[in-house]
């Protein structure tokens, strides 16, 4: 549990806000009653599917299932640079003489350029 | 020619188009998971002008520069704005309604910190995001079909398909409703 996570609320009962992708638990101990106080916000699935395609390795989580997919979405992240690697080798041996490829690939290094100096 | 080649064709011209973009949002997504890796360096210049005196409204002289209008400050005398491009360079206005003289600062950012703009898709780049995805579906589908055509590779192909899918969407549900 992080540091940040466990607070004090102005009653000066123990405050714990945990935080998740499917939203959030806020934990109150009211210690002279005897009870807890836990108040639960659940996010839409669009913020739930966007806090997941944020989460890499450099995230690390209590929960195996959300460890376990920051490393796939790590992995999948450096899968696709090998992939665009990969893809160029294979252009440049084997298709590099292709007119279609290479009109492709000029009008495609225009529109980015194109977009990078109309909008910087 | 047959489906085979078209799809091949595709594959290829849409990769090659995209190549570029697939760069910059694959080396922005590094840098968005390891922030310390790449350097982001940003510079700050000033320049004064004079402008037009009397303009009270931050919108009409907002015109005079490229980017999205914001924070937007009404101080006696002056006029205080920023205005931001979809890629992150911004200019700090400090205007002077009665002489008409302008500090005019601009950020300018790195090329690593302008990737994670493009990232991030404001503006235009929003509309480029979603034309990018459509892209790198249309990859993904083609390449699906380039694959499956190759009878060798099948088996080990469907297994790294299945297990992959199978572990994205097993833990997406799981997490979601446990």
């Amino acid at each position: 549990m992080n540091s940040f996570a466990i607070q004090h609320d102005a009653d000066n009962n123990l405050f714990l806000d945990f935080r998740h992708a499917n939203g959030r638990h806020q934990v109150t101990v009211l210690e002279k009653e005897g009870r807890i106080r836990i108040e639960v916000t659940r996010n839409s699935l669009w913020l739930y599917l966007d806090t997941l395609h944020e989460t890499t390795a450099a995230f690390h989580s209590g929960d195996w299932r959300m460890q376990l997919w920051a490393d796939y979405n790590e992995f999948a992240m450096w899968c696709l640079l090998l992939m665009i690697l990969s893809g160029l080798a294979l252009f440049l041996t084997a298709r590099a003489r292709s007119r279609l490829a290479q009109i492709s690939l000029a009008a495609g290094c225009c529109a980015f350029a194109a977009l990078y100096f109309w909008t910087r | 020619m047959t489906m085979y080649q078209k799809l091949r064709n595709i594959h290829l011209a849409t990769s090659l188009f995209l190549l570029l973009f697939l760069l910059a949002w694959a080396i922005s997504s590094v840098d968005f998971a390891h922030r310390k890796w790449l350097p982001h360096p940003h510079w700050i210049s000033i320049e004064t002008r004079r402008l037009a005196p009397g303009i009270t409204d931050a919108r009409v002289l907002a015109r005079l520069w490229r980017g999205e209008l914001a924070d937007v400050e009404n101080s006696p005398g002056s006029l205080k704005f920023r205005v931001t491009t979809s890629l992150g360079r911004s200019r700090d206005i400090n205007y002077s309604i009665a002489t008409g003289d302008t500090k005019v600062q601009t950020s300018t950012i790195g090329l690593f910190t302008t990737l994670a703009w493009m990232h991030i898709a404001r503006g235009v780049w929003a509309y480029v995001a979603i034309l990018f995805s459509i892209g790198l579906l249309t990859l993904g589908v083609t390449g699906i079909y380039l694959w499956f055509k190759n009878h060798n590779e099948r088996w080990i192909g469907s297994a790294l398909l299945l297990g992959g899918a199978g572990v994205a969407v097993g833990l997406i549900v799981s997490m979601r409703w446990s």
